[in-house]
This record gives structure tokens, sequence and C-alpha cells, in this order.
């Protein structure tokens, strides 16, 4: 397409109209939209309400499923109503290889290398293996604390991971997550420290000991089985493990 | 030093400077400020546009807050086809200014006539 001639001169009265037309549209189409700064104030969710969520959670976990797109945006929709915050189970079109499934208990050490016997207080029996996570070596500052949660998926199996690696790597590196253990009701704030499993057709996920012992993963009634969904600004989440 | 918006590199110079120079030149500070604002709100539009509802308001806060380096580090994580579409509809909407612009000039020259 040509641009049409330059005339003499423009008019630049017309060219605020322009705007001023273009701006009042603008502001038509998107009234809806405010930025976003007040937190999300938790509603205070009936408990026939809460078992209900929890109840579909749990049978999710269970029966470690995919569920169909909008009956996983309805589950979010609910899980973030009533924790106060919102959680997703994709983020800027990136998302885990499942968002239920059974966690395996980790060594701390092929989480987070570099973490001293004797800085861990909490599980003083975990295992040490020596290698190299595969999101790499932590920088001190970046794990302070051994007693940390950790969680690990096997992103290897995300369907365009071998076109995209060093992006995805850069991307998914210590990206907080939120666990939930729907069996005990107990929720972590997780960061994902390792993008493989050793036993990935057995497990979904993996967690560092204080993870596994935080969330009660393990507990007669969880047997493992947890969901993780992102969350999209941690700020707003209360970090550290949650009763809900 | 000239700070670079973080929507320019999504149009082409020589076609925004096109339009520029239709304007006397006592005029072109003020009609560049008004191309920019339009120019502005038409990637603000499109962004908007191609963002899920849900996350609306977290990429408005974003593109409010002015902050080109984090605009631009987060366009750079957006799939090709919306840089794309940006680019497209840029310069479709420089393109659209001009052709008002001549309209109203070449109208008055014939009324002069």
């Amino acid at each position: 397409m040509t641009p049409p001639s330059a005339p003499s001169t423009y008019s630049l009265a017309l060219l605020e109209e322009i705007l001023q037309k273009r701006q009042e549209e603008f502001s038509e189409q998107f009234s809806a939209v405010q930025p976003s700064v007040a937190p999300r104030i938790p509603r205070q969710t009936p408990k026939s309400e809460r078992d209900e969520v929890f109840a579909k959670l749990a049978a999710a976990a269970a029966s470690l499923t995919i569920l169909p797109e909008k009956e996983a945006l309805y589950l979010e929709q609910q899980v973030s109503d009533l924790l106060g915050f919102e959680v997703s189970s994709t983020l800027e079109e990136k998302k885990l290889t499942c968002s239920f499934g059974k966690i395996q208990a980790l060594d701390v050490f092929s989480l987070s290398p570099q973490a001293h016997p004797e800085d861990m207080v909490s599980v003083r029996g975990a295992r040490i293996k020596r290698g190299r996570p595969s999101l790499g070596w932590a920088k001190q500052t970046e794990v302070s604390d051994a007693n940390r949660y950790l969680l690990a998926n096997h992103l290897v199996l995300l369907e365009d991971w071998h076109h995209k690696y060093a992006h995805y790597k850069n991307w998914y590196r210590w990206r907080k997550l939120l666990l939930i253990n729907p069996f005990d009701r107990i929720s972590v704030v997780v960061e994902l420290a390792s993008f493989t499993l050793p036993n990935p057709m057995q497990y979904q996920f993996g967690g560092s000991p204080a993870l596994i012992r935080a969330s009660q993963a393990w507990s007669p009634r969880a047997q493992g089985f947890v969901c993780v969904f992102f969350i999209p600004d941690a700020s707003r989440a209360q970090s550290g493990v949650q009763q809900l | 030093m000239t700070q670079v918006l973080w929507f320019e590199q999504f149009f082409s110079e020589s076609l925004y400077a096109t339009v520029l120079e239709g304007f006397a030149l006592n005029e072109q500070a003020a009609a560049e400020k008004k191309l920019l604002a339009i120019l502005e709100l038409a990637a603000r539009t499109i962004l908007l546009e191609e963002t899920e509802p849900a996350y609306q308001a977290e990429v408005a806060e974003l593109l409010s807050s002015g902050d080109t380096n984090a605009i631009t580090a987060w366009l750079s994580q957006q799939l090709l086809s919306i840089t794309d579409a940006l680019r497209e509809r840029l310069e479709r909407t420089i393109l659209q200014i001009q052709a008002q612009l001549a309209a109203k000039s070449s109208s008055a020259i014939l009324h002069s006539v």
C-alpha cells in the first residue's frame, strides 16, 4: 500500500480530534479492565463449598487425571476464591506436565546440592547424593535455606521442551508454585528446583524432604497424591505452609 | 538522551516520518506527541485484545506503568503472532491517520480553489 502523497500541511486540530476519539474508544472498550492493585480478599466460603472443592481436588489428584479445559478453569477459580489469591495451571502459555499427581520424596542434595547436612534442621535423615540438579547450581543467595520447600517436575515430557530448552530452563527455574495436599488440606508455597525425576513414569512430582514433611504428602490419607498450581502473583501468596 | 518508547520498535520509522513531515515545522513537536499518544493507545488496545480476560488487569497495569524494560521483557516472552499483529496494526494506524489528515487537507485545498 503506497501512502498518499504528502500535502502542504496537515491540521494539528484534526490530529487532536483523532487522539480524543481514540481515547474515548479505548476507555469504552476496556472500561472493565482496571490495573489490579487491591489484593483479593478471601471470600468466606461455606463449609459445604469448601468440602466440595477439596473433594474435587482429591478426586483429580488420586485419579492422576487431566481435566477438560473448562472444568480445570472452573476448579482453579474455585481454589483461587478459597485461597484469596490467584492460582492457575498455565502461566504465560507455559504449564507443568500435569497439575495433579503423585509426589516422590527426593533427597535434598539432588535439588539443592550446596546444602550442608548441618543446615538441615528439620530433616536430618535426608540421604546425600552427589550431582548437579538439572536446573543448575543455585547461587548461595538463591537458596540460602536448605530447609526450603523445593519441587521437581519432569518437564522433559513437555511437547516442545527440546525446541525451547534454553528459554524454558530460564523461565521455570525457581518459579513459585503452590502445592496442595487436598486430603489433609495443607498448602505449601514451593519453588521449582529440578526438571527431571528419577522415576517419571511412577511419579509426577518430586519434593525435598522438608516439603514432604511439611505438606504431609505421604500421610495415610494422601498417599502421595497432590495438586500443583502456578501462582501468577507470588507476592500475594503467604509463603510457607498453610492449613486451609 | 531521548527515551525509546516500548512500542517504537513495532512501526516503520520512515512511514512515521512521512506523516510528521506533513505538518508545518513549528507544529511538528506537538504533532509528534499526539501521534505517539495515538500509537501507544493502538498498541495497548492490540495487546489487551490478545490477552486472556483473566490477565488483562495485570497487563493493563504493566502497560500503564510505562516501564520500557519490563514491557520489552514481557513482550519478548509473548508469541511471535502477537508481536506480528502489533507491527501490522501500528503501521495500519499510521496509514489511517495519514489518510484522514490528507483527506481533510485536500478538501481544504479544493474549497479554497
